[in-house]
């Protein structure tokens, strides 16, 4: 097993530090899945039993990376699975918004398998040239254990509406989260998004209107139609867990970044944000049982 | 069926403010008058806050008239709706309340980022027998008016530690005393009716009286906002604050009673 890569371009390293600072927001630890065209960060759901995916980061090689070398436990299945401590490697690649020339990844094993950092920073005022060496202890993922760690596929969504403004989202969402464990979120096929609480005190909702609706499936049996003449208003609604999606929203420093919402009626949310050739993440957001 | 009550709102920055400032108990009763709307939390039945937002504060109000409209509900809801967008600004808030049994309803618009939030606070019914007196006809006995910043100095200087706060008004010299006791030693500070805070002074019998300082810092937080301060006192040993809170031309009031604590017979 090896795995050596380099980065180059200042711009790519801080995009990657972006990256893992937001994923640090969002877990203690995190998987990096390994393949010849792609690295992935995947946040394992803490709380449920058989483990899921909660994010799913996706970056492809091309942008990043200057050179890329991987040898994979095999030749059949050319990928490397580890784990290790999000925010260690949030701290390590901190160093990076200086003037970093360089960027080496790869994987060592120094007593414990480790994932070395070597940044070569530029001199500037009278400092010389100087190298840091970050080592991050690492779990390699054994292949028995590959599963847990798929990237969830769902191609049954009723709805998937373009999100607005985080800012404001994440301000009301915060307020929410004061009176209430749950949220519910629904939209409607005219471009409403809602976000909802509902105790035994208040019932709240801010509604999001003329957003962009890139797929309703219609003719759902679960949906509720408001009749009223000519418009027809069906609404697709799952509840999730507050916390998990401030988690999201807070984490969600990254910019450029266009987002989606994609509801399954009464199963799970999922937020979809996209930089088109350098980065994807999705959060998946399963419904609370009550 | 014609409303209770309902009124629009486009600035509550200082509104917010202060109901938070003021939120020391869940539940707060609301009484929506002709003069303006007035938000009461009372405790133990020995304090009592107002807040006292008037008519003019308002861009349109409506109270049904002959009604004694008034209505429970958590406060602490109610201030985390009115800040339900952050500190950002620009924001028209349309309440509305259709009578026992309904609930209040807010609505909240976002004028550059098109949101609306609209929530509905379940409200319960005021128990009858905390009927309001009126706590102002009862503090009649001396009146003291004071600039807020450097009376709240003054308090937040005095000892932490001290469980109560003894207060002594005389019409012939130290005028205005503030005492505390603690295992720390004493404190005495005295105010003259001549010092530059003072702007009104009105004591013709001596008074003392002792209070629950716990009680007192609750108030700091809400004067942190108020120019002026005017004390009060009754003839029970009630003391009354009331805080005048300017915002551009407008004005909104909170007004602060507390009774006295027994003298033991020391």
């Amino acid at each position: 097993m090896r795995f050596r890569a380099l980065l180059v371009d200042n711009a790519a390293m801080k995009d990657l530090l972006s990256t893992v600072n937001s994923l640090s927001k969002l877990s203690k630890d995190c998987v990096m899945r390994i393949v010849s065209r792609k690295v992935y960060f995947i946040i394992p759901d803490e709380d449920t039993g058989p483990r899921k995916p909660l994010a799913w980061c996706e970056l492809p090689v091309n942008f990043y990376f200057k050179e890329f070398n991987l040898d994979g436990v095999s030749q059949e299945y050319n990928e490397i699975y580890l784990c290790f401590a999000t925010a260690m490697l949030a701290k390590s690649l901190s160093t990076v918004k200086q003037n970093a020339k360089s960027l080496k990844i790869k994987l060592t094993n120094k007593q414990t398998p480790c994932l070395t950092l070597e940044i070569e920073l530029a001199s500037n005022e009278g400092l010389q040239n100087r190298q840091l060496v970050h080592d991050i202890p690492v779990e390699i993922i054994a292949r028995k254990n590959w599963n847990d760690f798929a990237e969830p596929q769902f191609n049954d969504f009723h709805v998937s509406i373009e999100m607005p403004h985080l800012k404001p989202i994440k301000n009301i969402v915060e307020r929410m989260k004061n009176m209430s464990h749950s949220l519910i979120v629904s939209a409607n096929n005219f471009g409403r998004l809602s976000l909802q609480i509902k105790t035994n005190m208040v019932n709240l909702s801010a509604h999001f209107t003329n957003l962009g609706i890139q797929s309703f499936a219609v003719g759902q049996d679960n949906e509720s139609t408001v009749g009223d003449g000519s418009a027809n208003e069906s609404i697709v609604t799952a509840t999730i867990d507050i916390k998990k999606f401030l988690m999201f929203l807070t984490g969600m420093q990254l910019n450029h970044c266009r987002t989606t919402c994609s509801i399954v009626h009464g199963k799970m949310v999922k937020l979809a944000s996209e930089q088109v050739g350098a980065l994807s993440l999705q959060c998946f957001f399963t419904e609370l049982s009550n | 069926m014609e409303t209770y009550f309902s009124a629009e709102l486009t600035d509550f920055k200082t509104l917010y403010n202060v109901l938070k400032a003021i939120t020391f108990k869940e539940y707060a009763t609301l009484r929506p008058m002709e003069e303006g709307l007035k938000v009461t939390i009372e405790e133990m039945k020995c304090v009592e806050t107002s807040a006292y937002i008037p008519v003019q504060m308002f861009e349109s109000y409506y109270v049904r008239p002959q009604e004694d409209v008034k209505f429970k509900l958590s406060l602490k809801i109610l201030t985390e709706t009115l800040f339900i967008y952050g500190d950002d600004g620009n924001l028209s808030l349309k309440m509305t309340y259709k009578g026992p049994g309904f609930p209040l309803c807010l609505i909240i618009k976002h004028n550059d980022e098109n949101i609306t939030v609209d929530c509905q606070i379940y409200t319960m019914d005021v128990d009858e027998s905390t009927d309001f007196l009126c706590l102002a006809d009862e503090c009649t006995l001396n009146k003291v008016v004071v600039n807020a910043n450097q009376f709240l100095d003054i308090l937040t200087d005095l000892d932490n530690t001290s469980d109560d706060l003894d207060l002594f008004l005389s019409p012939n010299p130290p005028y205005f005393r503030i005492s505390t006791t603690s295992t720390m030693g004493e404190s005495q500070t005295d105010i003259s009716k001549n010092s530059e805070m003072v702007l009104l002074f009105q004591c013709e019998n001596e008074f003392q009286a002792k209070y629950s300082f716990n009680y007192i810092k609750q108030i700091l937080k809400v004067m942190n906002f108020a120019n002026k301060v005017s004390i009060s006192t009754g003839e029970t040993g009630l003391l009354g604050l009331q805080l005048l809170i300017n915002e551009d031309a407008k004005q909104m009031y909170v007004e602060y009673y507390i009774t006295s604590m027994f003298e033991d017979d020391r």
